[in-house]
């Protein structure tokens, strides 16, 4: 069994748009989840600043994957083998700009590839703002670990 | 009933020096978590508890724990 938490292919999209300095933000349950908050997400929401189409599809293409523009009612996309997870994220309801939450975002490394991603309060203020019935479920959860956490690093 | 009222205490010299210091960490843990909600009574003492343990783990165990390894599309066959 595999020790990595992401496909192969996950990790080398991350890596490939590290290489290709395309940056994006790690963003939803998936960063609340790496920041310490309970609870479960099928997606992996990556939030571009813009769509760099070129940059996109070379590293879909580094991944085994394909990026696409759009395809009738469908949003842009990144497809593939092991990247069926990736979401592309274009707007971010609740939040600054792209610029400003990139500037105070977190580096982590997951399974060894660098990836910046939302702050738990950011995420908060993001689900609050969507307000859709899934979000407002997950805020008791997402609070409480954002108390923790603050206790966790006030510790230190 | 209190938060944590579903918890039997166990006589801890029943357990192994292991065992007994995973419970003396928890029972730390969990009066962290009463100490935290004490002063955000809008916050359950469990989910806190919950927190503070998962805030143990490294990022990427955190998201393993909570990322489904399957997605069908309804596009896939």
């Amino acid at each position: 069994m595999s020790e990595f938490v992401l496909t192969a292919a996950e990790r080398a999209l991350l890596a490939a748009l590290e290489s290709l300095r395309i940056r994006f933000l790690l963003v939803g349950m998936g960063a609340a989840l790496i920041e310490g908050a309970h609870g479960t997400t099928q997606d992996l929401d990556l939030w571009f600043g813009r769509i760099d189409e070129a940059g996109l599809r070379e590293a879909a293409r580094r991944a085994g994957g394909f990026y696409t523009s759009g395809l009738g009612m469908q949003a842009p996309l990144i497809g593939g083998e092991g990247l069926e997870r990736v979401d592309l994220v274009l707007t971010a309801s609740g939040l600054d700009s792209f610029d400003e939450e990139y500037a105070r975002a977190h580096d982590y490394a997951l399974d060894e590839v660098r990836v910046k991603v939302l702050p738990l309060e950011r995420v908060i203020a993001s689900k609050r703002a969507a307000n859709r019935p899934k979000d407002a479920a997950q805020i008791p959860l997402l609070e409480a670990a954002l108390a923790a956490k603050r206790d966790h690093e006030g510790k230190k | 009933m209190g938060p944590f009222a579903n918890e039997t205490a166990a006589p801890t010299e029943e357990l192994t020096p292991e065992q007994r210091a995973w419970a003396l960490h928890s029972e730390a843990l969990r009066r962290r978590a009463l100490a935290i909600v004490s002063e955000r009574p809008d916050l359950d003492a469990g989910d806190v508890y919950h927190a503070l343990r998962t805030l143990e783990l490294s990022p990427a165990e955190r998201l393993q724990r909570g990322l489904t390894r399957v997605r069908v599309r309804p596009h896939r066959r």
